[in-house]
């Protein structure tokens, strides 16, 4: 780190003035390790970050291994049914407890050296105990540490390491209604599907954030995306639930729009174009009897993209997506997806469903290894400091105070709505978050 | 980052309070960068570093390439049989200037420039030299403290290291139980196996005594060697002994003093020893206690801060150079007595292969271990490591086999599952980073 690092000021790293028609952020938020640095205390050490879904660690026994910033822990399913968060250390050495990343096990026990805790992390044995520590040694001193805290909203997992947070509901806010979207899909719930892909994009993670509630590169980055899949349902006679709406891609009628939903959390949404290519269309019928048309219309006919501060995407367009950012560096991100659905769909619409997943959303697919590319030379770019600053100004002349229309019916309160996903004012309250978080924790 | 660690913050990493049951470490210790810098400069450019044995040098010319901390320095056999260390960097533009890792050069040639320099270190040849040029302004730069005990050979940045013999003190001996196994002494067999562990130096360094680990970690070496045997194809010198993994027999830690440690345990089988064809000679040769140390205890020994004695199921020389607090790069060696039988040869190198291999069947285990280690220190929430096993059985001095044997550690307890031998590696760890050890 070179000496002047030390006088940056995160306050003064975004430049806040959207009364005057300026938002701008200091490209350096990108490329500093002490600002990283800041974010893992402030940020991912000290607040709600997503874990898991509860389908993950459906029985008793089951584990799941995750991280809150760089810390390793893992999510425990009792058997009470409860779920409990443990630091993923050995309280001996240290070493991770569990052997997969995701597995069942009603004790662990260590493979370096075999103490063994149960599911509520209490410590049951000790190799050699008598022989280490004499009688009358208190094993309970190396029962497993929980973590702060942990909550699930609609089967999504959360947890922190402090326990100084605000309730799970509220920190989730108007966000909650965007879960509810996808988790009312089906009586039965969601459910993960098995397997996972991983990749590290060589980007900051605020800039995969960013991306992917940004309507405006779709046209660009997804170009060929589009026109490829396009060509072949046209060659292969591709049918309804088979299809990948690519209108939205490509076309300029296909009503969109953003939302700033307040404390960080955004998403930019549009109208499918046809509704009969989502996997979703074949309860149509049972969604209509359950639910009011304007939720229906957000459940099944606009596809969304949700960011949950700081690092939670879930998605419902192609197809169905948990993704998540773990930082690694300024400079390195670790990505990981999962495909979410409904339990009960016909084979049919999951065999759609997973297609479509593979053709957008895996690191092999069509769409995502062009935003990486795109990441990637956005933060290779971010290194020319002459240029110091990142506008975010599209749209700031149609920003909307509240809910526009469709919000209306779709019952939730963003801070902000603007006429097109091509606007960037829904980032305005994620790097306010962001900013007040870092001030904080610097004492600024 | 938190910046660099200060003196006086580093006391508060090794909460060492023994009266009241209390020895641990601050897991930060294990990956906190800054640390690892302090540790490059304050220890590893500050201390005796292991370099290389002297069968890898053993004629004039013979050149052996490695690292102190993360300086590339070569020892050098002279003409008159003498030993040098040279910083391994071409004084023109500092390349690297060994071929290889291992050769024969009587004179070196860099091969980016053409300089070349004598066994000596003089430069003998500057490419297309201007008249005038005082050549010798140019020799190679000679590492300060170079030395050699049985044939072990040490080198230092510093000069300011107390002499060879004074710091291996109480190890010395644990030395000396592998040189005099054979009047000739020994020698590195060709070859070696160099590997990089994502964790950091010190959990391989404490790994290496951790008895603890061994009836978890290694189970299912012990397993597959034992089925393996059950089969009747590996008999006598064949046979790996496992006795000392599955548990029960005598064992025990000691803390040498300046960092030092080490462990043993008593053979089941010792009969499956390749020294064992050699017992009738070493009872000549050597005091009674030695003999029986040599053919009945599996000895390991940490030498402070990167090298590894160990005599168990085979011998090696295991030598660690940190890359970053997250890197270690390891290095075995097979270490053998000369003129041991072709059979009793055989036996040990097919046994350094089975344990001390990547390739191996303990070796993957154990890196395994490691790395799970590192990745959990990552939860810092959980700060301390605790070092407490083994507390209300601790000697302090010698016990009655170290009397015998004429050693005399620090502290030492009778089981090899005990943690007190690490008090002593983290204290002289602590006095170095503070710069407070003198020699």
């Amino acid at each position: 780190m070179d000496a002047l690092s030390s006088d940056i000021r995160v306050a003064e790293m975004i430049d806040d003035r959207s009364a005057d028609g300026i938002f701008r952020v200091d490209r350096d938020i990108y490329l500093n390790p002490e600002v990283f640095e800041a974010e893992l205390k402030a940020i991912f050490e000290s607040n709600w970050i997503f874990l898991c879904h509860e389908s993950q660690v459906k029985k008793p026994g089951d584990y799941f291994a995750a991280y809150l910033g760089r810390q390793p822990v893992f999510v425990h399913r009792q058997e009470d049914g409860g779920l409990k968060g443990f630091l993923n250390a050995c309280s001996h050495r240290g070493a991770i407890l569990t052997p997969t990343a995701q597995g069942n096990a009603k004790t662990i026990t260590c493979r370096f050296h075999g103490w063994t805790y149960k599911c509520s992390g209490e410590c049951l044995r000790i190799k050699e105990e008598e022989g280490g520590y004499g009688k009358d040694f208190d094993r309970s001193v190396y029962d497993l540490r929980e973590i702060g805290a942990i909550a699930s909203y609609n089967g999504f997992v959360f947890g922190s390491l402090s326990a100084e947070v605000q309730s799970l509901e509220d920190f989730l806010g108007e966000s909650k209604a965007f879960i509810d979207f996808v988790s009312h899909q089906s009586p039965a719930g969601l459910e993960v599907l098995p397997g996972s892909q991983k990749y590290i994009v060589g980007g900051n993670w605020k800039m995969s954030t960013e991306n992917a509630v940004d309507g405006y590169h779709t046209s660009t980055v997804h170009r060929i995306f589009a026109s490829t899949v396009k060509q072949r349902e046209v060659r292969e006679g591709y049918e309804g639930m088979m299809r990948t709406e690519t209108g939205r891609l490509s076309k300029k009628n296909v009503r969109n729009g953003c939302y700033d939903l307040g404390q960080g959390h955004m998403v930019i949404w549009a109208d499918r174009d046809p509704v009969s290519t989502s996997p979703l269309s074949e309860a149509e019928e049972r969604l209509e009897r359950e639910y009011p048309t304007g939720k229906v219309n957000w459940m099944l006919r606009r596809g969304r993209n949700l960011i949950i501060f700081p690092s939670l995407m879930i998605n419902d367009f192609a197809a169905t997506q948990i993704r998540t950012f773990r930082p690694i560096s300024a400079d390195e991100t670790e990505v990981t997806i999962y495909c979410l659905a409904p339990s009960d769909e016909s084979k049919e619409a999951r065999y759609a469903r997973l297609r479509k997943f593979e053709d957008f959303f895996m690191a092999s697919g069509m769409a995502t290894s062009d935003d990486v590319v795109a990441l990637e030379a956005t933060h290779q770019g971010s290194h020319a400091r002459v240029v110091k600053w990142g506008e975010f100004h599209r749209g700031l002349g149609s920003i909307i105070e509240g809910p526009d229309d469709v919000a209306e019916e779709g019952g939730f309160k963003p801070a902000t709505s603007n006429t097109s996903w091509d606007h960037e004012t829904l980032y305005y309250s994620f790097y306010r978050r962001w900013r007040d978080q870092l001030a904080a924790v610097r004492g600024e | 980052m938190d910046g660099s660690i200060l003196t006086d913050n580093l006391s508060t990493l090794v909460d060492d309070r023994v009266d009241e049951g209390m020895f641990r470490v601050d897991r930060s210790v294990y990956i906190d960068e800054s640390i690892f810098e302090q540790e490059i400069s304050n220890i590893f450019e500050k201390c005796w570093i292991f370099l290389c044995h002297e069968s890898q040098v053993a004629n004039h010319g013979d050149y052996f390439w490695t690292e102190i901390g993360r300086q590339p320095v070569f020892v050098h056999r002279q003409e008159d049989g003498s030993l040098k260390c040279f910083i391994n960097a071409c004084s023109h533009r500092a390349a690297i200037l060994t071929p290889f890792r291992q050769g024969n050069a009587k004179t070196l040639t860099c091969r980016f420039h053409g300089w070349t320099y004598k066994c000596s270190g003089n430069c003998v040849g500057i490419k297309n030299e201007e008249d005038g040029t005082d050549r010798s302004r140019f020799d190679l730069r000679e590492i300060a403290s170079l030395a050699s005990y049985q044939g072990f050979i040490f080198g230092s940045l510093s000069a300011d290291v107390p002499a060879l013999d004074d710091w291996l003190g109480a190890a010395k001996i644990w030395i000396d139980l592998m040189a005099v196994q054979s009047p000739e002494g020994l020698e590195v067999v060709p070859g070696s196996s160099t590997y990089k562990t994502d964790g950091n130096w010190k959990l391989q360094a404490e790994n290496s005594v951790d008895g603890y680990h061994v009836s978890t970690v290694h189970r299912v070496f012990a397993h597959t060697i034992a089925a393996r045997e059950s089969k009747g194809e590996y008999t006598g010198i064949g046979k790996t002994e496992s006795g000392r993994i599955s548990g029960g027999v005598p064992t025990a830690s000691y803390d040498l003093g300046n960092g030092h440690m080490a462990i043993w345990a008593q053979h089941t089988t010792p009969e499956a020893r390749p020294i064992w064809e050699a017992r009738e000679r070493l009872k000549n040769e050597l005091p009674p206690k030695q003999v029986e140390w040599i053919l009945t205890k599996g000895r390991n020994l940490y030498i402070f801060p990167n090298v590894m004695l160990m005599d168990n199921p085979s011998t090696q020389i295991r030598v660690m150079k940190p890359i970053s607090a997250n890197q270690v790069d390891i290095s075995v060696y097979c270490v053998a007595p000369k003129g041991e039988s072709t059979k009793a040869r055989a036996g040990r190198l097919r046994k350094f292969e089975d344990f001390y291999l990547t390739a191996g069947m303990a070796t993957s285990d154990d890196l395994a271990a490691l790395e799970d280690t590192h990745e959990g220190s990552m939860a810092r929430s959980a700060k301390w490591s605790e070092f407490n096993r083994g507390l209300k059985s601790i000697t302090h001095g010698a016990d009655a086999d170290a009397r015998e044997l004429g050693f005399e550690p620090q502290a030492c307890t009778d089981n090899w599952n005990h943690e007190v031998l690490y008090h002593g590696f983290y204290r002289h760890w602590l006095r170095m980073m503070k710069g407070e050890f003198q020699g």
